[in-house]
């Protein structure tokens, strides 16, 4: 099993002891945090004989000349984890190893589906825990376009995404992701500000944690994103590499 | 002049809403046969809600009967952020009786379900849902590759990002939200469930109070709780947002249409949303100045829609919050 770590800059690379042999560079959630054209060369320097994979977020069209820019500066068959799919054909042009990531693959991640599991119907219940990816015509779109690789969320109630036969599939611990916006909440409450609007990266320096008596699990704002934690794998013989996050890149 | 489409939810609304001003309607389905078996919990679209869907075909084709009878395009929206393998046959036994009825447009976000509706080759025109969350001029390149003949931009994106992706397109029919509910989350990129109420669930998690609090240090912070559910701001900000003052724009750079939400607001919100709007659709043609087009809408607005809450445009009921 590879185990690999998710960083937002190169100071964040210390000797891991030998444990990570990957380093995730980015986040998956905001195009304000995609890393700067010189810290892209500053990992990729020190990283080494550790592998890197470039993550990228869901994006405008001034994020994606930024990352245009950043994807030019990674050696070819460097993997590229995709949020977008507006970033695919830079990619496959620059022959890099595009990996699908957990936002564009659809499925049910509230954590509250578990309890109407018994009140709905059957085929119903089927949807709420299949994914897209249980389509074969998806499936092999998927690899006629290049992905070798695959992202997924460590669910409370396990996803079943078919068979993956032909795909490496990798596992988010411990966060897991539920819902996103582009009207930051974290700029929200630290300014009274709403909508799209300049921020000043204060997900870097806060998180809000999101609690109700009638609500079954805790949710962790970090930036514009919503998450719960769940550190627990569940024994997914599919997966063959580990992706920590020591804290929530939003 | 930009085109106005706006929701339907039974035969009944087709004619008043045309007459008020609708160039197209759409409408959601959730027929008696994909309820018994997936209930409205997986209903076909992203409003999962009995109410805010026609019950049968036989409805459908009602509406599509009075819409064309009026010259007036109808659209479906099959825009589920996904389906499942389980369900291919239902969906493909959905797509054909839809057809079947005359709908012209089908609006579909789920990249399985484009590819499927290529290789049937229907003669019906195939949307991208704002839920698909095409943000970028290429991934709406990504989308056309995949065979779709317009696109219904997601709700969070700025003007000047609309303006950047038409400009990118200028040969492509693009819609943009106009009116009612602009969603707290991003539509596409949301998995919460919708319409579990029946099955013990309350609200969904975006109109649900919870106690929000920093970290670290554990600080409460209650602005989210204030703006979102305090009973005189909460009707406003949480699903009565308008950007109609932002039509003199995207009129100007050439979008095809603009969209009324709302499949859940009582009908005579949505009539009164389309009639007003196509009132302010007709000044443009009056050639304003920019200025006095703004003016001109937010007095409208701010003496109507918002006249009872006595509170002005702001950022919270605004779709383009950067011109606030």
């Amino acid at each position: 099993m590879e185990e690999a770590i998710v960083v937002l800059k190169a100071s964040e690379i210390v000797d891991f002891g030998g444990k990570y042999v990957r380093i995730y560079l980015g986040g998956e959630f905001c195009e304000r945090l995609l890393p700067s054209e010189r810290e892209v060369e500053k990992v990729v320097k020190k990283a080494g004989s550790t592998h890197l994979t470039l993550v990228t977020p869901y994006l405008t069209d001034s994020g994606i000349s930024r990352a245009r820019k950043l994807l030019d500066l990674l050696p070819e068959k460097t993997e590229v984890v995709l949020n977008d799919w507006g970033l695919l054909a830079e990619v496959q042009k620059r022959n890099l190893s595009p990996v699908l990531g957990r936002l564009l693959l659809r499925h049910n991640r509230d954590p509250r589906v578990g309890l109407i599991r018994d009140k709905i119907p059957q085929a119903c219940w089927d949807v709420l825990h299949y994914s897209a990816l249980t389509q074969s015509r998806y499936k092999k779109f998927l690899k006629k376009e290049g992905f070798e690789r695959i992202e997924l969320d460590n669910t409370r109630t396990p996803i079943d995404h078919g068979d993956l036969k032909g795909f490496k599939v990798s596992v988010h611990v411990p966060y897991v992701y539920v819902s996103t916006t582009r009207q930051c909440l974290t700029h929200f409450m630290d300014s009274g500000e709403f909508g799209i609007r300049a921020c000043r990266k204060e997900c870097l320096r806060k998180s809000y944690v999101w609690e109700s008596k009638e609500y079954n699990t805790t949710l962790i704002q970090k930036g514009n994103t919503l998450f719960y934690e769940n550190p627990e794998l569940g024994g997914n013989i599919l997966v063959d590499r580990i992706v920590h996050h020591k804290k929530i890149i939003p | 002049m930009v085109l106005i489409n706006a929701p339907v939810n039974s035969p009944s609304e087709v004619e008043p809403t045309v007459k008020a001003g609708a160039s197209e309607v759409y409408c959601g389905l959730i027929d008696g046969e994909w309820d018994r078996k997936y209930s409205a919990v997986c209903a076909p679209n992203r409003r999962e809600w009995r109410e805010s869907n026609l019950k049968s075909f036989r409805e459908l084709a009602q509406v599509v009967g009075k819409a064309h009878a009026l010259d007036v395009p109808v659209s479906l929206a099959v825009n589920a952020p996904y389906f499942s393998g389980s369900q291919e046959k239902d969906l493909l036994r959905y797509v054909k009786k839809a057809h079947s009825t005359g709908v012209d447009n089908l609006m579909v976000a789920d990249i399985g379900t484009l590819l499927r509706l290529s290789e049937l080759g229907l003669d019906v025109d195939v949307s991208l849902s704002s839920v698909a969350g095409a943000y970028n001029s290429q991934a709406i390149s990504f989308y056309r590759g995949l065979g779709v003949e317009r696109a219904i931009l997601p709700r969070h994106l700025c003007l000047s990002e609309i303006h950047s992706i038409l400009k990118s397109h200028p040969d492509f029919k693009f819609e943009v939200f106009i009116l009612f509910n602009r969603c707290l989350f991003s539509d596409g990129l949301c998995t919460f469930l919708h319409g579990s109420k029946e099955y013990g669930l309350g609200r969904n998690v975006c109109g649900r109070r919870f106690k929000v609090k920093e970290m670290p240090g554990g600080r409460e912070n209650t602005l989210f709780e204030e703006v979102f559910h305090s009973p005189e701001s909460a009707p406003q900000n949480f699903s009565f947002q308008c950007g109609m003052c932002a039509l003199y724009d995207l009129s100007r750079w050439g979008v095809y249409g603009v969209k009324v939400v709302g499949r859940g607001k009582p009908f005579w919100m949505r009539e009164f949303g389309v009639r007003m709007l196509k009132k302010i659709i007709d000044h443009l043609e009056e050639k304003p100045s920019k200025v006095i087009f703004m003016r001109d809408v937010r007095s409208i607005v701010e003496n109507t829609v918002f006249a009872d809450s006595k509170r002005p445009c702001n950022q919270f009921n605004c779709f383009f919050p950067e011109l606030i």
